[in-house]
């Protein structure tokens, strides 16, 4: 179906009332590119991690996303939460899961995924 | 590609390097050192008994090697480089680097899937992966020199105040504070240098370690659970035969535990050797984690 101009405005006026509903910014679900930058799959530590989800995060590696495992406690240096995980392990409470972000926005978060694809998957 | 049903060269197991043997950089006195509860000790907060969610009965071993072998989970396909110690008496810290490099590069995410192979750099590797320093423990643990360590000692070291980067890296880290790898021969992958102790290191180093220290290791009293480790992907240390190794794959077909040598070259225990020294063998399962992988040691401005 083609849009006619006076529903093109329409569309235009209603993602202008939402972008001001999010005080002039984009909502967290939003990237600016849309594109991922990183991955990240949290678990209990001493928990089994599926191999597929390490080969689908090593794949995810090979195009360029950081895509990592992190066992919920664990610490840098100083013994801090690391600063590249406060957003993933924020984004949801149901261990494990999978959190794909563009920076500090989260982009999609997948319950306890077990396949390649769920991995590669949430990452498009 | 890791085939865990493919045949071993004999040739290669319960064997040693040709020329070193028999192995002396871990001594027997140093060995009856290393019991369970001295391990535990040794470890402190970081040590915990093997968890039951990590078991897996020997009847489901040979279905877990095949996702191992599809998805190159391996413990030995997060082992991106060889270390070469000859013909010092370092394998104890040779070992320990491999657990805690492993283990880093298992948070990372980056599988490789030949596992290491000499004279060969991984383009992979300059994404975080960061080589530790076998040196920056040995020189505390042994200020002699010469004479090997305990398992026990080293793993106290490493968790108490972490490694030293070497001063060979994957990437160009901007790190503060680094130590050659061994006095020994090293390679395209490992720096070599003279003899540091402990007062000799870089002055302000701790703040460099503190940023590669395991946070949990898991000690085990059962051969079973040292197969079970190595399923899962964690790269297990055991002494034995005056000579410290991490095992790093379970071949189904022959029986055999392979482990990544300190030598160039990957050899393999039988079934025996690996149940006579797995009373006290451990895993890292978790090491301090960077605030961003390009930055391992928090000193980039990014």
């Amino acid at each position: 179906m083609k849009l006619k101009l006076p529903d093109f405005v329409t569309v235009l006026l209603v993602l202008a009332a939402a972008w001001l509903a999010f005080g002039g910014e984009l909502p967290n679900w939003v990237s600016p590119s849309g594109k991922p930058t990183a991955a990240t799959y949290v678990h209990v530590v001493k928990t089994p991690i599926p191999d597929a989800v390490s080969s689908g995060l090593s794949k995810l590696n090979e195009q360029g996303i950081v895509a990592t495992h992190y066992a919920k406690g664990t610490t840098d240096g100083p013994g801090d939460v690391p600063d590249q995980y406060k957003v993933a392990v924020a984004a949801s409470n149901e261990l494990p899961f999978l959190v794909t972000q563009a920076g500090d926005k989260v982009l999609r978060v997948v319950n306890d995924p077990r396949t390649e694809e769920a991995v590669l998957e949430a990452a498009q | 590609m890791i085939d865990s049903f493919s045949p071993v060269n004999p040739a290669l197991i319960d064997t040693c390097e040709p020329g070193i043997g028999p192995h002396d950089g871990y001594p027997v006195e140093m060995q009856a050192q290393d019991t369970i509860d001295v391990l535990k000790e040794a470890c402190g907060d970081a040590a915990t008994d093997f968890p039951q969610s990590l078991w897996i009965e020997p009847a489901n071993w040979a279905d877990a090697a095949r996702d191992n072998d599809k998805y190159h989970t391996w413990p030995i396909n997060y082992v991106d480089r060889f270390t070469n110690q000859t013909p010092t008496h370092e394998c104890t810290c040779h070992a320990l680097r491999a657990l805690a490099e492993g283990c880093r590069n298992k948070q990372r995410g980056i599988i490789f899937p030949e596992g290491p192979k000499k004279d060969f750099r991984y383009p992979q590797s300059s994404k975080g992966s960061t080589w530790l320093s076998p040196n920056s423990i040995y020189g505390e643990a042994n200020p002699g020199q010469r004479g090997g360590a305990g398992c026990q000692q080293v793993l106290e070291i490493a968790c108490r105040r972490g490694f030293l980067p070497e001063k060979i890296q994957p990437a160009e880290y901007g790190l503060k504070h680094q130590l050659q790898g061994t006095t020994g021969k090293g390679g395209l992958n490992q720096s070599t240098g003279p003899w540091v102790r402990l007062a000799g290191f870089p002055p302000g180093w701790e703040e460099t370690a503190k940023w590669f220290k395991p946070l949990e290791v898991v000690i085990t009293d059962t051969w079973e659970q040292v197969v079970s480790l190595i399923l899962h992907g964690y790269l297990v240390e055991v002494g034995r035969s005056g000579h410290a190794i991490p095992y790093a794959h379970w071949n189904v077909a022959e029986s055999v535990m392979g482990y990544v040598d300190s030598y160039d070259v990957v050899r393999y225990d039988s079934k025996r050797t690996v149940q006579g020294c797995s009373n006290g063998a451990f895993a890292i399962i978790t090491m301090t984690t960077p605030d961003n992988w390009l930055n391992p040691a928090g000193t980039l401005a990014l």
